[in-house]
């Protein structure tokens, strides 16, 4: 096992993460609630005047610091999940939000996506994994695929802890990237990751089929940026984009890095590129790529920028670092 | 006695008039309704993709019957919807539009109902009706007919929800009681599932614990999970339905004043409010924007029809109070009420102001009349 790996899985991911457009986002949600009151107000301004000048996140009499490139939700959710990979699943989500269950749920500010939040509210209802991540609208985003990084790096099976938040496409997932990352970590071969992913994304399964549909496209385009706007016909879903659904932001991510040949600095900016799939598949593909490449890979204003948590979704893990919160894994 | 024919013409008319009813208070909070109508009783407009789905898959029943494969709808899909399809697909759910475009990317099912991730959704739900009409008395045929449709556009719990509701008109168009009908909706989806998990949910919120579906359905997979068995007094009971609900058609009602049932109600009261939050807190997801959710709609539609004791006006007004998904908790309720009462069952007044359908949804079949559908599905029994 290569502690070198280890620690370019983690950072990598939160490289990942950074870069997409949504980290901004997220992080605004540090300032004041007003302030994003504000920043819908100008939505509706530019619609109403038709102005192109989009708004973007702004700090109004509110530190600056939450808007600087850096890791937001998924970095955040990983480093949770190592911190607590050896409690019982549910019984560490619980914790998330205290004993009371769904009361105090809203008196932390915890954020997640539809999965994990919905999840949260069936364990305070005494509904228990698996059910908890079945009877659940989003059961097949990535959020246990991103967590699923922890398991991945200590080799581990991630199905209980996929099980609490996830259900059908989710779980599998969640099991490709840890395999992958596993992979990854010990031979640090892009090819044999995926294929080690691929192992057990069943075919007739929506995220089996788009794995294998990405690899195509990825290969015949030849080359990660040059791929994006045929996985965008063949996989992206044009209807109604959930963002983080786990039947394309893992295929993208397995694609990429294969098409990158485990090159981080090649992988995420192409991730990245897909707007629609920008929270989550530059994140699965830095950890992805940065396990293979390694920590030292990394260019050094990325590593910078991104190894130290916000607490935009878990308060706390504010200012928490993850190259430290690593040592005695790595 | 009534026949096989007024028991089809009752559930298609009673599915149109619930979609009619419940169109203007989709997406509004219970609050809002009560708000603007008090009870929301009389049709403002008309309907909209269930009533026109739901004639969709009818002619699919009386062109293929008992034969009706996946294969034969997404033929259907391709040659009579993708083709007048031109620009927006309007009034359609994200799950018919998802399968449209799995369709165009050249993908069968079962995958054209796998990739957009909406395979929860109502959309077969709000039309299963006709298939419970073409097995009366026979809700395992219903259930795995409807299956056949759903496998095009939905998966897991969406084609449960489909399962559960055909099964339920298939009772009904047999004469089943309320409680009979909700049990042979329960009989054709496993106990481990989100569907009867949130139907025994609702119907426990009304005083009453069903029997949930023991063995011969599809696999159930998943450890079930401990807290759908609490022993409740009269647990498995033929109690009535909570006093003090749905309110618009008191006359006639069977239900009984009941301090069990009462209690399970959350003290309902009479126009019905806390029984109306209680189900809420029992089987609405909180954290999605939208309310398409099969196993929400499915429960609540079921729960409406129980609450009304089978008849449509007060099964139907007491779906539509709920909000959510209201148009198509009307439609079900409405569609297994109309089978389980007849077309005299329907209001009259309701009746009145459902005309041809305009094809806004689905232009293939605009200017068919529900009755008309009704008599054809009956014409093949």
């Amino acid at each position: 096992m290569s502690g070198d790996r280890i620690r370019g899985a983690v950072i990598g991911l939160a490289v990942g993460d950074a870069v997409g457009w949504p980290a901004g986002r997220h992080r605004a949600a540090l300032h004041a609630p007003w302030s994003r009151r504000l920043h819908r107000e100008l939505d509706a301004f530019a619609e109403e005047h038709r102005v192109t000048t989009l708004p973007v996140p702004f700090a109004l009499n509110q530190p600056t610091a939450p808007l600087r490139v850096g890791p937001s939700d998924d970095a955040e959710w990983l480093a949770w999940t190592l911190l607590t990979a050896d409690r019982p699943r549910a019984e560490a989500f619980r914790e998330l939000v205290g004993t009371d269950g769904g009361a105090q749920a809203d008196a932390r500010p915890i954020r997640g996506r539809i999965s994990v939040m919905t999840a949260l509210d069936n364990l305070a209802k005494g509904v228990e994994p698996p059910a908890s991540g079945h009877d659940n609208p989003h059961h097949f985003d990535d959020a246990a695929a991103v967590r699923a990084v922890a398991y991945g790096i200590l080799g581990r099976d991630p199905t209980p802890d996929a099980q609490v938040t996830n259900a059908g496409d989710g779980v599998p997932a969640a099991r490709a990237m840890a395999a992958a990352i596993q992979e990854a970590v010990a031979s640090g071969s892009a090819g044999a990751a995926v294929e080690a992913a691929l192992a057990v994304l069943p075919p007739d399964t929506a995220i089996g089929h788009n794995a294998r549909l990405a690899l195509d496209v990825a290969r015949k385009a030849g080359d990660p940026f040059g791929a994006i706007p045929a996985l965008d016909a063949a996989l992206l879903d044009h209807v109604y984009s959930y963002g983080v659904g786990a039947a394309q932001t893992v295929p993208v991510a397995l694609a990429l890095v294969e098409t990158a040949g485990g090159e981080l600095a090649r992988a995420v900016p192409a991730a990245a590129c897909l707007a629609p799939l920008a929270d989550s598949a530059p994140a699965l593909a830095g950890a992805l790529a940065g396990a293979c490449g390694g920590y030292e890979a990394i260019p050094e204003g990325w590593t910078a920028s991104a190894r130290t948590l916000a607490g935009c979704c878990l308060p706390d893990l504010a200012g928490r670092d993850l190259i430290e919160l690593l040592e005695g894994i790595a | 006695m009534i026949t096989a024919r007024e028991r089809a013409r009752g559930c298609l008319l009673g599915l149109a008039a619930g979609d009619a009813l419940g169109a203007p208070a989709e997406n509004l909070t219970p609050q809002e309704i009560r708000r603007r109508w008090g009870r929301l009783t009389e049709i403002e407009g008309g309907g909209t993709d269930d009533t026109e789905y739901a004639i969709f898959a009818a002619s699919l029943l009386v062109r293929h019957g008992h034969a009706l494969t996946p294969a034969d709808v997404a033929a259907a899909y391709r040659t009579e919807i993708i083709p007048l399809v031109t620009g927006p697909m309007r009034g359609a759910g994200f799950s018919e539009l998802g399968t449209v475009e799995a369709l165009r990317r050249g993908l069968q099912p079962p995958l054209t109902g796998l990739v957009h991730s909406h395979g929860w959704s109502d959309g077969l739900a709000m039309r299963a009706a006709p298939y419970g009409i073409f097995c009366p008395g026979d809700p395992a045929e219903a259930a795995r007919l409807v299956e056949q449709d759903g496998l095009v556009s939905g998966s897991g719990e969406g084609i449960l929800g489909g399962r559960a509701i055909a099964a339920a008109v298939a009772s009904a168009m047999a004469g089943a009681s309320p409680h009979e009908v909700v049990r042979a909706a329960l009989s054709v989806v496993p106990a481990d599932s989100w569907t009867a998990r949130n139907v025994v949910r609702a119907c426990e919120t009304l005083g009453w614990s069903p029997p949930t579906a023991t063995t011969g359905i599809a696999a159930a997979t998943t450890t079930p999970s401990t807290e759908l068995a609490p022993a409740r007094p009269g647990a498995g009971a033929e109690a009535p339905p909570p006093s003090g609900l749905p309110s618009a058609g008191a006359a006639g009602s069977r239900s009984v004043e009941s301090g069990a049932t009462r209690a399970a109600a959350g003290h309902a009261t009479g126009d019905g409010a806390e029984v109306v939050e209680a189900l809420h807190r029992a089987v609405v997801v909180e954290h999605y924007p939208w309310t398409d959710i099969a196993p929400e709609a499915v429960a609540l539609a079921l729960a409406a029809f129980l609450a009304g004791d089978g008849d449509v006006e007060r099964a139907v007004t007491f779906g539509v109070s709920l909000g959510r998904d209201a148009d198509t908790i009307g439609a079900i309720a409405g569609a297994i009420a109309g089978a389980s009462q007849g077309e005299r069952g329907v209001p009259a007044r309701w009746a009145a102001r459902i005309g041809p359908v305009t094809g806004k949804c689905l232009p293939v079949v605009a200017g068919r009349h529900v009755l008309d559908v009704a008599d054809e599905l009956a014409g093949g029994l």
